[in-house]
């Protein structure tokens, strides 16, 4: 008899653990959590790396793995419920990208830092879309020498008009509107057209204006000020007001614990790469300006915009 | 004897309970013993060892995963059974696949343990959990090795050396065919 209420329990004890196993490991992958108490228990610094131009799709292959908005955002979600990260360090090193998919980050990062503080350190690089997500996050912090700016909207097209007139080939069009065709490389671009495509990209220029003047608390006139396309350094984007205080990437960890409130040696928290990242390490981050002007050419838009530097069209 | 009865007496006295299964095989109970050692073996290790697994994914995978020790056993059974034959054993495979079966018990604990472990940390615990995993094989071995003497009705000495004899002629056999394919490179 008592053989057999110690099965009982015995039996009772393993079935409670094999079910407490099963959603212990399904609760955290679903979660993207360390469900581990060893784990949980040490808080830190969640970390995301944002390379290269940014674009809305990302796509993954068998062996490179190409990241666009749509990945830093859900990042940034996995970061924001991971209850051990305590604040977020976003490593920008972007040149920019397309119109959307900088919006969307921005967005995210903006409704992020309600809920814990986001922390932009700049690499090399943080010009255009690179700036207007940093612009997003509670403290920005650059490099002297990281070149970012470059505040505006760019669109272009490669005209193919004289060539064919020269050759006397030409191009018939077959349109329900007048400006169906616009930008089109077979014809001249017409005055309206012209004042058609300066009057939206004023209208994305005045979006991008009024995300850095709302993200960093600064002036819009300030902004519109040196807002002409330019490019500045770090030191320069600090005076100017981009940049909160000048530093590299462990300087920006430090003041993540800060206002996180963490003492002690900092622990990152970021996302492992896949196994194929690790074995190649080339085949990861953004898809490159080629990959973003393709991804841009083949959303059927007649009018290529971009928050980028270099223009590169 | 009740299935909670063996369950108890596998953990408890598992000489005498080897002896009372060895006469009668209880295959529902001996494979109900293997599912549940790989569902809690398997939920150990993705414990310790973080996978990104779907639902649909881990059955299929415990599927293949409990068919794998079936076969396995049923083959070292069947060259055991001969080997214990050879050496005087009175005793029928089958008998000895089912014993094989419940020897499989102790991995029961893995998830249990595995639970216990995730307060280390990971490093830690991995190198335990791999510990844990010598210590409940050789449990598993020992309770096999028990099952082949009740089985056979031969003495433990005779059980260890059926138990060995087909690893020492898998090893001479590997040597040997090593120095014949050196000795025809050489040649």
């Amino acid at each position: 008899m008592r053989s057999r209420l110690i099965s009982i329990v015995l039996l009772v004890f393993l079935a409670l653990s094999l079910i407490a196993g099963i959603s212990l490991i399904f609760r955290a992958q679903e979660e993207e959590i360390s469900w581990r108490p060893a784990v949980i228990a040490r808080e830190g610094i969640g970390v995301v790396r944002i390379h290269g131009p940014i674009f809305i799709d990302a796509s993954e292959g068998m062996f490179k793995t190409v990241r666009g908005a749509g990945y830093y955002v859900n990042r940034i979600g996995e970061l924001l419920r991971d209850r051990r990260v305590k604040a977020i360090v976003i490593r920008v090193d972007s040149p920019g990208g397309s119109i959307g998919a900088v919006q969307e980050l921005y967005a995210a990062i903006l409704e992020a830092r309600e809920k814990k503080p986001i922390i932009i350190s700049m690499g090399d690089i943080a010009t255009s879309g690179g700036l207007y997500i940093s612009a997003a996050a509670c403290y920005i912090m650059a490099n002297p020498g990281t070149i970012t700016g470059s505040i505006g909207v760019a669109v272009g097209n490669i005209n193919f008009h004289r060539l064919m007139q020269e050759h006397g080939i030409g191009m018939e069009v077959i349109k329900s509107g007048e400006h169906k065709d616009i930008l089109s490389a077979w014809r001249e671009m017409s005055e309206e057209e012209r004042e058609l495509l300066q009057a939206l990209v004023d209208e994305l220029h005045l979006q991008f204006v009024n995300a850095v003047a709302a993200g960093r608390d600064i002036d819009i006139d300030r902004v519109k000020e040196i807002a002409d396309g330019r490019i500045f350094t770090g030191t320069e984007a600090m005076r100017l007001g981009f940049v909160d205080r000048l530093g590299g990437f462990n300087e920006a960890i430090d003041v993540a614990m800060e206002k996180a409130g963490l003492k002690g040696e900092p622990v990152i928290i970021e996302k492992e790469r896949p196994f194929w990242e690790r074995m190649f390490p080339g085949a990861s981050g953004g898809g490159g300006v080629s990959r973003l002007l393709r991804q841009i050419e083949d959303s059927h838009l007649p009018v290529k915009f971009i928050y980028h530097f270099p223009l590169g069209i | 004897m009740s299935g909670i009865d063996i369950i108890y007496g596998l953990f408890a006295n598992p000489a005498a309970v080897i002896g009372k299964v060895s006469l009668d095989r209880r295959f529902n109970l001996a494979f109900f013993v293997v599912i549940i050692s790989v569902i809690s073996s398997s939920i150990g290790w993705l414990l310790i060892f973080p996978w990104n697994i779907t639902p649909s994914l881990f059955i299929v995978i415990l599927i293949f995963r409990a068919a794998f020790p079936l076969l396995l056993l049923f083959v070292i059974c069947g060259i055991l059974s001969i080997v214990a034959n050879f050496y005087g054993g009175i005793g029928k495979g089958s008998f000895l696949y089912a014993i094989g079966c419940f020897s499989l018990i102790p991995y029961w604990l893995m998830t249990p343990v595995a639970l216990l472990l995730s307060y280390l940390e990971p490093g830690i615990a991995s190198s335990f959990f791999f510990l844990a995993r010598l210590f409940f094989f050789l449990w598993a071995v020992g309770l096999f090795t028990i099952g082949i003497r009740e089985t056979y009705v031969f003495s433990q000495r005779k059980a260890i050396a059926t138990l060995l004899t087909p690893a020492v002629v898998c090893v001479f056999l590997i040597v040997v065919f090593v120095l014949l394919i050196s000795i025809v490179a050489l040649s």
